[in-house]
């Protein structure tokens, strides 16, 4: 009876001890949200080969979780392509905005609660000339084009995107549909994504 | 305008044959049939259909006439383990064995027929008039032939006349309802002393049909084709012997906007010395061309295939033993759009195979083939089969046999690049010729493997009563170095094409496998009736995939917007277009006082899928959406008139079936391939004498 007792207090002690230790750091908790219909126009000019694609790109901060005009964005959405605010300009682009800060990002594999901790820096990548840190095209990115007849754009499942913000942030993010109100039969160029966002600053957990 | 060209000689043929009639006896019992069936695919030596070792299909031309079969692919489909799927450019091949079109060698007489332009021989090409009878061996047979043998040999086979013989026949068929048709044949056989003669002409044409009419494109574009054969044969002496025959083949096909023209012809010579009655000497001598051209407003694109091949074969009996030794080159040259220059393959190959009779019981077939080649690795192909009756109503037989296919030309030297949609596809040999001083280029192989395989079957044959046959085959086929494109990934800049370009080669990389059972049923009823049935158990998967699921690598959603989940796998679904079940049942009716025949044939094949439709990087699963199993049925009924007239009329597909419930599904929108074509009809009239 007296060893339970005494383990009883040992076991006690070290919870409180813990949580004595958990209440000097003081961490915010982690931000889930779904962003619904995120609009990222084009405009293509078939007149001219290879078509030309123009339009402004629709930028996004995680930090305040909405579309952004100034230079505080982490990625830009326009079409399929996603730029990262970090790297250069890869070129060859109408309307491309420069990059202000030294945002990256990484590929992950797996369900988007699996990924529970930000990857290694070594996964990061930033837009460089020539490629983007978010590979684009059919398989090799975040999606795959179905090609004729139905032409759909669908989000690879398991591809999760890790973003490093523009303050040393990190989110992870889901892309779930490309489509209104994730329709498939309605308007393209609408992202639907479910993201959760670290608010303090270089903490890789997610959870 | 082409036609006419056809009816005109159709037609001096008609008023030449109704000249020379001459009272040939027609018999027609099912006893008489079963004496005849010889094959000589499955060791390239005459062989009773009943002792090979290796699992062989044969249908005759009486089962191609009742089924009111008119192209390859019509009679093809109703043969266990044996369905069709199209290719990119919409050709229609034939998948067995699990196997893709690509792996099944297609031959006339044979020699094999060329013009893969996206993967397969278009089975449309080739019509069943003329035709002795089609024989199919299964497994890899590439010990004998070489490329391309390795899910099995369809060798179709013409009439050869070894009696003195005057017979022909004029036929006319109609097709309407769901897709319209036009068939004509005449034919021509002629024996007398040392002189034979085989001719046949025929037309085909349709204007196409559309399975969804919704789209602006038609699923098959009308066309017209023209079919000519002609065979001389000519015994210089009892001893040596010639065959000389040649094909011909014209198609057009297109609309207002695309016009497309096919052309193939052939010649093959064979000289056939019989130096003893154990030894004799084919000497063969095989060229062939396949052109296409496709014109739109924008562009022509053209592929023009050459293939000479002189080949020797001999062939000696040596008491108990049976060998034949052959050796022969292929010169082999592909012009098309999209590649940099004319493209040559040489190869240079060798065969042997021992056929031994230890026993009566026993029958053991060793074999070997070595192909050397000027533009891919080498490739040795051995096989071995036996087989043993173990009494009079079991046999049991076994074989094991490497397969290849040779890399295509596209594989090598494809230069497509289509910049505006932001990829280019270089062959591994055009890369290298462009880029090999780039680094990033140097790290790829400058040589391709041929895909190659090792196949496993295992039968037996069982005549419980006198009347019924059955037939069980297990079957397992590993295919390794499958070449696949992929994305290399190297940033376009270094190619001078715009950023974003996706550079696309080729490499081997992934190993497949199918693994089934096949069984067969013939069962004679009586004088009237006869059922034959047939049922394929098939497991097609691809280990790179199972790898990739076993690792967790694979994602997939159960709907097209839920959030990812793991794929297990269980739910692992295998490669496409595969029906994990396929089976068949047709019954055929004969009189005759009243002289007509009538039959009634259901062609079943469970879900298939055609693609991956839940993002999980092309891997096919159970949550994806399938094509519903489905069956046709189809009947025929034949009436002989008078002697010499036959008139059939048929219906395919009686039960309207067209999976338009597929069409539903958001995945198969506007996609033709997930829908069938409706009931047609046809009426067919025969004049032979």
């Amino acid at each position: 009876m007296k060893k339970i007792i005494l383990t009883l207090a040992v076991v006690s002690s070290m919870i409180f001890t813990s949580c004595s230790e958990d209440d000097t750091t003081v961490t915010e908790a982690v931000v889930f949200k779904e962003v619904k219909n995120l609009h990222a126009p084009q405009t293509t000019d078939y007149t001219v080969n290879p078509p030309a694609t123009a339009g402004e790109f629709t930028k996004f901060s995680f930090k305040t979780g909405a579309v952004v005009t100034d230079d505080s964005w982490d990625l830009a959405f326009r079409g399929t392509t996603i730029l990262v605010n970090g790297g250069v300009e890869v070129g060859g682009l109408v309307d491309e905005p420069t990059r202000s800060g030294d945002a990256s990002l990484a590929l992950e594999t797996g369900t988007f609660a699996d990924i529970s901790i930000a990857p290694v820096a070594a996964n990061f990548k930033q837009d460089v000339a020539g490629s983007y840190a978010l590979a684009s095209g059919s398989g090799s990115g975040w999606y795959t084009y179905a090609g004729a007849p139905t032409h759909a754009i669908n989000p690879i499942a398991g591809k999760i995107i890790v973003v490093k913000t523009i303050d040393g942030n990190y989110a992870k993010m889901e892309i779930l549909s490309y489509y209104k109100d994730q329709d498939a039969t309605s308007d393209s160029r609408y992202y639907t994504f479910n993201y959760v966002y670290n608010p303090n600053v270089g903490d890789k957990d997610f959870q | 305008m082409f036609l006419n060209r056809i009816i005109i000689p159709v037609a001096l043929l008609f008023t030449s044959v109704a000249f020379s009639q001459e009272e040939v006896q027609q018999i027609d019992s099912i006893k008489n049939n079963k004496l005849d069936e010889v094959i000589v695919t499955a060791t390239r030596t005459v062989r009773q259909l009943s002792s090979v070792p290796m699992p062989v299909t044969l249908i005759s031309k009486k089962q191609i006439q009742q089924s009111g079969s008119v192209r390859l692919s019509d009679i093809l489909i109703e043969q266990t383990g044996i369905t069709t799927a199209s290719d990119f450019g919409g050709f229609n091949g034939v998948q067995m064995q699990g196997l893709d079109a690509e792996y099944t060698l297609i031959l006339i007489d044979g020699v094999p027929l060329v013009g893969k332009r996206s993967g397969n021989i278009d089975l449309d090409r080739i019509s069943v008039n003329n035709i002795k009878q089609i024989e199919i061996v299964k497994g890899p047979s590439s010990s004998l032939y070489g490329s391309d043998a390795i899910g099995g040999v369809i060798n179709i086979i013409t009439e050869k006349p070894k009696h003195d013989v005057l017979k022909g026949g004029l036929q006319f068929l109609a097709r309407g309802g769901a897709k319209n048709e036009l068939d004509m044949n005449a034919n021509l056989v002629y024996k007398k002393d040392k002189l034979g003669i085989n001719a046949g002409i025929n037309t085909n044409s349709s204007a196409g049909f559309d399975l969804s009419p919704q789209t602006s494109f038609k699923t098959t574009n009308g066309h017209e084709n023209f079919t000519g054969n002609f065979k001389v044969l000519y015994d210089f002496t009892d001893k040596l012997k010639t065959t000389v025959s040649t094909r011909f083949f014209e198609e057009n096909q297109g609309n207002l906007t695309e016009q497309n023209n096919q052309k193939d012809w052939s010649v093959n010579v064979d000289f056939n010395h019989k130096i003893s009655d154990k030894w004799n000497l084919d000497y063969t001598f095989y060229a062939t061309d396949f052109k296409t051209k496709s014109e739109t407003d924008v562009e022509v694109s053209t592929f023009n295939q050459t293939l000479i091949r002189p080949e020797i074969r001999s062939q000696f009996a040596i008491g108990k033993l049976n060998a034949i030794v052959g050796v022969g080159a292929s010169f082999e040259e592909v012009d098309r759009s999209d590649f940099l220059k004319k493209e040559k393959f040489d190869s240079q190959y060798v065969f042997g195979q021992l056929d031994y009779n230890p026993t009566s019981k026993l029958n053991v077939i060793i074999g070997a083939r070595f192909d050397n080649h000027s533009q891919y690795k080498s490739a040795f192909s051995p096989k071995i089969s036996t087989r043993y009756a173990v009494n009079n109503w079991l046999a049991a037989k076994a074989s094991v046999g490497y397969g290849f296919k040779a890399p295509d030309f596209r594989q090598l030297y494809f230069n497509f690049r289509n910049t505006a949609s932001g990829y280019v596809v270089f062959g591994i040999k055009t890369l290298h010729e462009l880029y090999g001083n780039l680094p990033e280029v140097q790290q790829f192989d400058t040589d391709l493997n041929p895909e190659n395989s090792i196949g496993f079957n295992l039968g037996f044959e069982l005549k419980p009563i006198s009347n019924l046959a059955i037939n069980i085959n297990v079957f397992r086929n590993d295919i390794e170095d499958l070449i696949n494109t992929f994305d290399t990934q190297i940033n376009p800049l270094n190619f001078n094409l715009p950023a974003g370009t996706r550079v696309f080669t080729y490499e081997n990389r992934d190993r497949v496998y199918t693994q089934g059972i096949e069984l067969d049923a013939n069962y004679i009823i009586d004088d009237n009736f006869r059922f034959i049935a047939g049922y394929q158990f098939l497991e097609a998967k691809d280990k790179e995939e199972e790898a990739l699921i076993n690792s967790n690598q694979i994602f997939i959603r159960r709907t097209p917007t839920s959030p990812s989940e793991k794929l297990t796998i269980d739910n692992y679904f295998g490669l496409p277009n595969r029906s994990k079940h396929m089976a068949n049942a047709k019954l055929y009716y004969q009189n005759f006082e009243h002289r007509f025949t009538a039959n009634l044939r259901a062609i079943y094949r469970s879900k298939y899928a055609l693609y991956d439709t839940n993002n999980s990087q092309g891997i096919i699963d159970e949550y994806d959406d399938f094509v519903s199993g489905n069956i046709t049925l189809n009947t025929a009924i034949e009436k002989k008139l008078f002697s010499l007239l036959k008139v059939q009329f048929g219906v395919d597909n009686l039960l309207d079936e067209k999976g338009e419930s597929n069409a539903t599904k958001q995945a198969f929108l506007n996609n033709d391939a997930a829908l069938q074509l409706g009931r047609t009809y046809y009426g067919r009239i025969q004049f032979n004498f």
